[in-house]
């Protein structure tokens, strides 16, 4: 992936985990147990793409 | 594989016999009760009962991680032992503070029919008060923005456990009115 492409990932991806963190503060402490574990799950999963795309530049900026 | 299903995978280590008396603490717990923060692991504090003895006083997951590979849960990385996705890290009981939360944990239905042992919001407040970093200070906000703390049960273990100063500090560095106080 072009380092554009990783930049946009990254932005689209902070920007849903901005939106979920909001929905988050939102009504927090109503939603049901099983929808807030499912945002957990999505804000693991975003992490671990911003994760990847931090490590993989690593790798291109050592290359 | 989701959060979900690693806590059900958990608490079927209990109906299993695999351990004993357990309850999910920290973040994960949290969130059962009230809001979160963003985490990428599961907390669960276990009786020592659970863990292998080495020496006399090291504790090992020996017998636990022998279990657990049988369930086809191997994989580790630094946080813990993967379980459906999720890094589990088991936590033995370590203080009389611990062993309250154990005896006091509740059941939490996370799913149809799947329910997991958790501490009680008021057993979380004194956990990350003692912990004492911004993050636990943070974690007792969300708890008492969440209403679910009952301030009688907390000024009991505050007092139980001498946290009295830890609770103070907290009111101070959160700007909070003392909802303990008199």
């Amino acid at each position: 992936m072009t380092n554009d492409a990783d930049r946009q990932l990254a932005t689209a991806t902070v920007a849903r985990m901005v939106e979920t963190k909001a929905l988050w503060r939102g009504d927090q402490a109503r939603l049901p147990v099983a929808r807030k574990l499912e945002i957990l799950d999505e804000l693991k999963t975003d992490w671990e793409v911003l994760q990847a795309l931090r490590h993989g530049r690593e790798g291109r900026d050592k290359a | 594989m989701a959060l979900a299903d690693s806590l059900r995978a958990i608490a079927s280590l209990k109906d299993r016999g695999i351990i004993g008396r357990y309850a999910t603490t920290r973040a994960v717990a949290a969130v059962l009760h009230s809001a979160a923060v963003m985490t990428r692991d599961v907390d669960v504090l276990l009786e020592v009962a659970a863990f292998d003895r080495f020496a006399g006083s090291l504790l090992l997951t020996t017998r636990l991680d022998a279990a657990l590979a049988a369930l086809g849960y191997s994989e580790r990385d630094r946080e813990g032992i993967i379980v459906e996705g999720w890094p589990v890290r088991f936590i033995p009981v370590a203080s009389d503070l611990d062993e309250a939360a154990l005896d006091d944990s509740i059941s939490v239905e996370v799913a149809p029919g799947v329910a997991v042992q958790a501490l009680t919001p008021e057993h979380l407040v004194v956990k990350a008060l003692l912990i004492g970093r911004t993050k636990d200070f943070e974690r007792i906000d969300r708890l008492l923005d969440g209403c679910v703390v009952d301030p009688d049960r907390l000024r009991e273990l505050i007092v139980r456990f001498g946290l009295a100063r830890a609770w103070s500090d907290y009111c101070t560095v959160s700007g909070r009115p003392d909802m303990l106080a008199p």
